[in-house]
């Protein structure tokens, strides 16, 4: 019943802008190109999906505008996987088992992306995921994008940014012992190794720990210039009180699941400064981007953030594709993603210019953002080109 | 709720001699050793900024603790939503402190469907409270007191009144009791004949209902008290830094705060205002167990209800006086318990009472001096196990390396990874002490409490 209402709504939502832009621009007409979105509605992540739908409808919205997509009205069918990997794979079947779908967009958890990509190679489908970063999405399959970093570069970067950005020698790593957590910190470790960075300790905490004193209490022993936490955005949070508190002075620094303003929300004055890895950062990236973030406000009541960038890029690369391919068929935009893969024919979106190598991963820069008066913003400090 | 423990002399003649005592012994000069051990290799500086760490956490599980510990005393009943007490107390004192927000529509209901709850609590304790007067037509002060607590609570969120810290932890602590008092009065109070599983069985629904309800008023995001609304000793101290650059210097920071122990040891106001705290409520409480009537009424209930009714003693009133001692200690530490560790939630109380109910059945379920001793001891230990996290630079391992078997061996930080494990450990603990001595540290066994 909640999927037959969602589809109403979402071709309700169709026939609407198709009727707004009737007039404006030439109306596309015959049988409408349908892309599917995966994303986290409900759930743990169900505030990042929400802005996935967000800028997958502003695309959608945008192409309808311009004519369709091929002279074809155009519409984004969004689905539910509520973060976990068994509706992932219910949604990545019905979206393979249905004929007018092309392309997929999605999904958003790593698990989810993980256990959708067989279904969708199977069926010869692709699917750009705008947000999993776990190294082994793309791997093994002809069928798997995204256009977000993987763990692997972020990981490197964290270490680059230490010792290349901000000059700092010595570093201390906290990490939440999960799939995300480690892999980050394992990526951090083999890059500060090849860098020359002195690890002082290296120490690890279950996920639904409050206390983090007695691991900063060793913290403490070494002084370490830099405190690396591979984990979320609400032990970062934590963390950066209670290391505070302690009178730790090291910088703080994490990778892109520290990168959410609650962070700041649960750190308070103590999270000030704190620096994070993330995919694209909306403010401060430029008038286009403000521009964006304006639209999904004024079309969905809420700004537009780092994700719906990311959705809305990862839409318009799909039918970029299916535009240069010149049809609408599966396996065209498969082969048109896979094509953009140098710099000269990358895709120029909100989130900057995308291009796939051979794995189906973007070759994308790693930006910084900090925490500065209780928000994420663009770091001041980058990594040197 | 014993009123002596592992010394008495009945104790000792209803065991069978020697083996268990040996056993006691071995644990005891075991564990000795650890620390010795421990201290000279990390030095005693170390072992105790972690002790440091640990007895605050010990402070606040005790105090829980004493409420699962007194509880299961009288009635014999674990009750799982001692935990929940817990927690509403800290929405409550969160509701004090922090103005309304009235444009956030979720939080008026939330307060408004709380007001009801604390009224309907209010109410329900000067009911059982005071029967007799109600029974002769003073039914009109439950009622009165029940709305004009709804009505204080309303009209503090219309008016926008910031009600200081430390008053706010006193109106919960007088208030929480009758969260207590209710629940006993509803729940449990209809069920005291019934087999012994079923308010155990109601205790988890109660445990539930309240998790879900605060769910349904306050959302489950999570809440902190805000830094600006702490009373200045509270507040803490974290460093500021105008630019970035400077973060990453040690020497920019400086000490405030706290009250230094040793050159690099020092402990803060707020640890110092808990363990204070907890001295003066745990001291009150034996106090009022041992030397007053009611308390040794309350003695009299948990040796033999049945016994204590006939010498004249109100059993109800005495078990109802029980849940509200227990809950005010909870409603004094779940605000600081806020204020140092973690956020307000629905689900905080379910993993604090966990914590708390164990350290009660390592003390000895029932024993007053159990509770405290194992609050103190699990906090302790769960905090000394980081501390092994790093032993390459202990003397002990130093020697060790310089041996020609281990001659291969370049790590020696042996146990690293081993502070995820804090918790695991401390558990552990209490299975080892559980083994040798069933019924915990200062528990009685069945047949010595018969005896």
């Amino acid at each position: 019943m909640k999927s037959i209402l969602k589809s109403l709504r979402t071709a309700a939502a169709a026939a609407a802008a198709i009727a707004a832009t009737a007039l404006a621009a030439a109306q596309p007409s015959g049988e409408p190109i349908v892309f599917g979105v995966g994303a986290p509605l409900t759930g743990r992540s169900a505030a990042f999906g929400t802005q996935v739908r967000y800028g997958a409808e502003a695309a959608a919205k945008e192409i309808n505008a311009k004519g369709g997509l091929l002279g074809r009205p155009f519409q984004v069918e969004i689905k539910d996987d509520s973060s976990t990997a068994n509706e992932a794979a219910i949604v990545a079947q019905s979206f393979a088992g249905n004929p007018k779908v092309a392309a997929v967009i999605g999904h958003f958890n790593s698990d989810c992306s993980s256990a959708a990509k067989s279904i969708y190679s199977n069926a010869g489908i692709a699917m750009i995921s705008p947000a999993s970063t776990a190294v082994s999405i793309t791997q093994g399959s002809d069928w798997v994008f995204r256009n977000i970093f993987n763990d692997r570069d972020q990981g490197y970067a964290l270490a680059d940014f230490v010792k290349k950005a901000v000059k700092k020698n010595k570093v201390a790593v906290l990490y939440e012992n999960d799939t995300y957590g480690k892999g980050l910190r394992d990526d951090f470790l083999a890059r500060a190794k090849e860098l020359g960075l002195e690890v002082q300790s290296d120490l690890s905490y279950e996920s639904d720990a409050t206390d983090f004193r007695p691991l900063l209490q060793q913290v403490t022993r070494t002084k370490p210039e830099v405190l690396v936490v591979c984990g979320l955005y609400k032990s970062g949070g934590t963390i950066s009180r209670q290391a505070r508190e302690m009178r730790i002075a090291s910088m703080l620094l994490g990778g892109d699941g520290m990168f959410d303003n609650e962070l700041a929300k649960i750190g308070g004055k103590a999270a000030e400064g704190f620096f994070a890895s993330a995919p694209f950062v909306m403010e401060g990236a430029g008038e286009r981007a403000q521009k964006f973030s304006d639209t999904v406000k004024e079309q969905s009541g809420e700004p537009g953030n780092a994700w719906a960038a990311l959705a809305y890029d990862a839409v318009m690369i799909a039918a970029t594709a299916a535009e240069r391919a010149g049809s609408a068929d599966r396996k065209a935009i498969r082969d048109g993603i896979a094509a953009m893969n140098s710099p000269e024919i990358a895709f120029d979106g909100i989130t900057g210019k995308t291009y796939f190598n051979e794995e189906g991963d973007t070759v994308k820069r790693v930006v910084f953002a900090q925490v500065q008066d209780g928000a994420f913003v663009l770091s001041p400090i980058q990594l040197p080109e | 709720m014993a009123p002596s423990a592992g010394a008495d002399p009945a104790n000792a003649v209803a065991k069978p001699a020697g083996t268990r005592l040996n056993t006691v012994w071995f644990l005891w000069a075991s564990l000795a050793l650890l620390l010795v051990f421990v201290l000279y290799n990390a030095g005693w500086e170390q072992v105790l900024s972690y002790l440091l760490l640990g007895l605050p956490q010990g402070c606040i599980i005790a105090m829980i603790a004493l409420g699962y510990s007194m509880v299961y005393g009288i009635i014999q009943l674990i009750n799982f939503a001692h935990g929940e007490i817990f927690m509403l107390s800290a929405y409550l004192t969160l509701a004090l402190v922090v103005p309304a927000d009235w444009a956030n529509e979720r939080w008026v209901l939330g307060i408004a469907a709380f007001a009801a709850l604390l009224a309907f609590t209010v109410g329900t304790t000067v009911f059982t409270v005071a029967e007799e007067a109600i029974r002769s037509g003073w039914h009109r002060l439950a009622l009165a007191v029940a709305a004009g607590a709804a009505a204080g609570l309303g009209l503090h969120q219309l008016f926008r009144l910031e009600v200081p810290y430390f008053l706010a932890v006193a109106i919960s602590a007088v208030v929480a009791p009758s969260l207590g008092i209710a629940m006993d009065r509803i729940a449990y109070r209809p069920l005291r004949s019934a087999p012994r599983l079923i308010p155990l069985i109601t205790a988890i629904g109660v445990s539930i209902f309240l998790v879900n309800f605060s769910q349904l008023m306050f959302s489950a995001t999570d809440f902190r008290i805000p830094d600006d609304s702490l009373p200045p000793i509270l507040q803490p101290y974290f460093p500021s830094w105008d630019d970035p650059e400077p973060q990453g210097l040690w020497e920019t920071i400086t000490v405030t705060k706290s009250i230094p122990v040793t050159e690099t040891v020092s402990i803060q106001f707020v640890d110092v205002i808990i363990l204070g705290l907890t001295l003066v409520m745990l001291g009150g409480v034996n106090f009022f167990v041992q030397k007053t009537k009611a308390g040794a009424a309350m003695r009299a209930c948990a040796l033999d209800q049945n016994m204590a009714r006939l010498v004249g003693i109100d059993v109800n009133r005495t078990v109802a006086m029980t849940f509200a001692l227990g809950s005010a200690l909870a409603a004094v530490a779940s605000p600081f318990y806020v204020v140092k560790y973690a956020s307000i939630s629905p689900t905080m109380g379910y993993i604090v009472g966990i914590l708390a109910f164990s350290s009660a059945v390592l003390g000895g379920i029932g024993s007053i001096k159990g509770a405290m001793l194992g609050g103190f001891l699990l906090g302790i230990i769960y905090n000394l196990v980081p501390l092994f996290e790093v032993t390459a630079d202990w003397p002990f391992f130093e020697w060790l390396a310089t041996l020609p078997a281990f001659a291969g061996v370049e790590n020696w930080n042996l146990l690293a990874g081993i502070s995820e494990w804090r918790l695991g450990l401390a558990y552990i603990f209490m299975m080892v002490v559980l083994v040798v001595r069933p019924s915990g540290l200062f528990g009685q066994s069945a047949a010595a409490r018969r005896a």
